[in-house]
């Protein structure tokens, strides 16, 4: 990243653009450094030293090593592989099931909206993490079952939102213009209302990845996660936890890593709400 | 054979460190934390970590062990074995339970028996050679045998054969154990709050005079290991188990605190499914036992605190200490690994999620790996581990079991014998040879003949690999030099009685 163009910009800028721009930065770079980890580091993330177990951040290794002589710094860059996509890709498969449900209970509204939104309350009436939880408890532990909980725990927010939406443009003019020119409801729901619900829907997601990537890495350290010894935040700082006191750096550097991608996704999201006029 | 009852809760530590002043009295407890929760009174009822060291405190048992380790009178103040080695009599002392009531013989014939026949006995195997417990007069018990035994006297001071009351229990049922048991031991129930502490005070009525040399203790549950080390080194603690391995060196040199790694009967080992491919094949099992640099994997599990394992019996008496046990040799296990049925198939290695035994896993998988064996790791919670274990859905995984005696017999039916009941730990390692030696031992009376026998079960199960040995693992308690002759002995049984606490 070179300097970004901020100094030299005479005009104004508008109220949330620092925000978006700084925060797309930090997750971009961490996108890279996922991407480009092996270039950074040439060493295996799983490669074990038992004869340099728990070494202090030196020249040799940056973050130190950890328990089983691995190198931190390795480990932190190859676990943002699995971190950074469980951030950006598990919003996903609740804002596409969130956001059909509450399109399509919006529209329609009468018993199918009645239904959905009370299937909704039922969601809700459980705390997020323990359902979470008690899914990939069921289902076994690993990334794809983490989507699969996602899906079916965190859609109910997008629904609502988009609901909510829905229910405010559905009585626009264009929509009744369309419904007068008499195309299908799911044109209408696809090609006039679906667009207009998406600033909120993208604001709210980048809000919600910070949650699911701390949701993540918690499983991770519950061992719930990505198994051993594939490298993962919060699974690094599960590990180091029992050596916290003597050497910090196997869990101060994953979790300074979580913070600054999380910090990422915060400042795009606030940003964003401030852009879209929020 | 028993195992970690792993703590799941999380709330006992915050609560622990909530109440950690009970009423001032004039001589103030000895505070114990451990991981291990007191999840029943009833000594029949469970075989867990934690459960095992509150039955000793609460029940006597008719034979003890004296400080060095040998069998002792306990509420027996005297045994007779028959010439042909089947029939046991014992004479019982005057003793009472903590209620006033006499220790009869109907009461030792009634808690021994229970813990053979009852459904709800977690752990029968020691007391499987007993064919009948017969009282005979009110101090007299005569216990006959199915064939002469010779560990039976060791098993009666097994952890689930304390002598309870015959009248309270029948009287009470389940209720004789939750609310003021009646108890033989060197302590009665004080108050007993689940999750959180069982409070020990003094047993009035205690057979042994003077003892306990203290004014009771309380078993606390800290399940966090960090939070448990600096209990101890805020004082909060006067003794605690289980000091994670990286602390041991800190809690050694600090002043006012001892760690001696007292000895146990722990063995660290890595079952091998032998009931399907491809650690059916031995050249497979030999193989992966050659891979696995058990030296280095003792070294950086416990930090060099723990002995490699040399043989599949953890340090009971007749351990083949001098054996040389299974070398670290990638070559040979390469070599072997071609001559074998195995075709590079991915295993899956179960790790259970408590403690660091997803570390040793990894370590595991990483030592395999360099010679060609394949495995991925399925990290599961321990009750879905004694699911898949038992059901033999597993390739491999890495555990640990103790033996609650000294006699090797019930060691080697647990893990080594393939006809008895666990099927070598679940493993399906079965050589009718090595059965029919446990049985030879076991009613064999000679030791020389014994420990001739147990060597060669040693030597047969190591080279064939019913498991593969890692390390012999030694109990990190600590103390605190406010208390004075408290110890563990690798029984699990904590020398509670003999304890003094220092001056104020």
């Amino acid at each position: 990243m070179m300097s970004l163009p901020l100094a030299s910009t005479r005009r104004q800028l508008e109220p949330g653009t620092f925000e978006i721009i700084a925060g797309t930065a930090i997750i971009l770079a961490w996108v890279i450094l996922a991407l480009a980890a092996p270039l950074f580091s040439g060493a295996d993330p799983n490669s074990i030293d038992l004869s340099g177990l728990l070494q202090p951040p030196s020249a040799d290794h940056f973050f130190g090593t950890d328990h089983l002589g691995r190198d931190v710094f390795t480990r932190v860059l190859h676990a943002a592989r699995i971190d950074v996509w469980m951030g950006i890709a598990g919003v996903m498969p609740p804002l596409l099931v969130g956001a059909t449900i509450g399109l399509v209970s919006g529209y329609a509204g009468g018993a199918t909206d009645a239904v959905m939104m009370r299937l909704v309350d039922i969601t809700v009436a459980f705390p997020f993490f323990v359902l979470v939880i008690a899914i990939v408890g069921i289902l076994g532990p690993g990334l794809f079952n983490y989507f699969v909980a996602l899906a079916l725990v965190g859609w109910v927010s997008y629904a609502r939102l988009v609901r909510a939406e829905v229910l405010v443009l559905k009585n626009k003019e264009f929509v009744a213009a369309a419904q007068a020119l008499g195309y299908p409801p799911s044109i209408i729901m696809a090609r006039h209302v679906l667009p207009n619900t998406l600033s909120s829907l993208l604001v709210y997601a980048t809000t919600d990845a910070v949650l699911v990537l701390l949701a993540g890495a918690s499983l991770g350290f519950l061992g719930l996660g990505v198994q051993p010894p594939t490298p993962e935040w919060g699974a690094m700082i599960a590990d180091g936890q029992p050596y916290v006191v003597d050497a910090w750096w196997i869990c101060f550097f994953p979790g300074l890593a979580a913070m600054s991608l999380g910090f990422g996704f915060i400042l795009t999201s606030d940003g964003l709400s401030r852009v879209l006029g929020r | 054979m028993h195992w970690h009852g792993n703590a799941a809760a999380g709330i006992a530590m915050a609560l622990s460190l909530l109440a950690a002043l009970p009423a001032a009295s004039a001589e103030a407890p000895i505070r114990i934390g451990s991981p291990y929760a007191t999840s029943t009174l009833d000594p029949m009822r469970s075989a867990a970590a934690g459960n095992i060291e509150t039955f000793g405190q609460l029940y006597s048992r008719l034979l003890r062990r004296g400080a060095d380790g040998a069998l002792e009178p306990g509420l027996a103040v005297s045994w007779d074995i028959s010439a042909d080695g089947t029939v046991v009599t014992l004479k019982l002392r005057d003793a009472n339970f903590s209620d006033g009531s006499p220790i009869s013989a109907a009461d030792v014939a009634f808690s021994l028996l229970r813990v053979r026949d009852d459904a709800e006995s977690a752990y029968a195997a020691p007391l499987q050679q007993l064919k009948e417990a017969r009282a005979e007069g009110d101090k007299t018990v005569v216990l006959t045998l199915k064939h002469p035994f010779a560990p039976f006297l060791g098993n009666l001071e097994v952890f689930n054969a304390g002598i309870v009351s015959k009248a309270d229990v029948e009287k009470r049922g389940k209720d004789a154990f939750t609310k003021d048991p009646v108890t033989s031991g060197p302590y009665m129930v004080g108050e007993w709050r689940p999750n959180d502490r069982l409070i020990l005070k003094p047993n009035p009525n205690y057979w042994r005079v003077g003892y306990p040399k203290n004014a009771g203790a309380e078993l606390i549950e800290v399940p966090d290991a960090n939070t448990r080390v600096s209990m101890m080194l805020s004082g909060e603690l006067d003794a605690a188990r289980d000091i994670p391995w990286s602390r041991v060196s800190e809690i050694q040199a600090r002043e006012g605190l001892t760690l001696p790694l007292e000895p146990s009967t722990v063995i660290y080992m890595t079952l091998l499914n032998e009931m399907k491919p491809p650690f059916d094949d031995i050249k497979v099992r030999q193989a992966a036992a050659h891979a696995l640099d058990a030296p280095a994997i003792a070294k950086a599990m416990t930090l060099g605190h723990a002995k490699r394992a040399t043989t599949t019996l953890p340090a009971v008496d007749y351990h083949a200490a001098d054996y040389p046990g299974i070398d670290y040799d990638p070559a040979k296990a390469k070599a072997l690994l071609a001559e074998s049925n195995y075709k590079g198939e991915e295993l899956v290695i179960l790790a259970s999620s408590s403690g660091d035994n997803d570390k040793l896993s990894v370590l595991i998988q990483a030592q395999w790996t360099a010679v060609g064996i394949k495995s991925k790791i399925e990290k599961v919670d321990r009750g879905v581990w004694w699911e898949r274990i038992p059901a033999g859905d597993y390739h491999a995984s890495a555990s640990w079991w103790y033996n609650e005696t000294l006699d090797p017999d019930l060691a080697v039916r647990w893990a080594l014998c393939g006809s008895c009941g666990s099927k070598s730990f679940y493993t399906g390692y079965n050589n009718k040879h090595v059965d029919e030696m446990t049985e030879a031992a076991a009613r064999e009376l000679d030791k020389a003949k014994r420990a001739e026998l147990y060597r060669e079960i040693q030597a047969t199960t190591t080279t064939e690999v019913s498991q593969i040995p890692l390390f012999y693992a030694p109990y990190a308690n600590a103390y605190s030099d406010r208390i004075k002759g408290l110890g563990m002995n690798p029984m699990l049984q904590w020398s509670l009685e003999e304890t003094t606490v220092a001056g104020e």
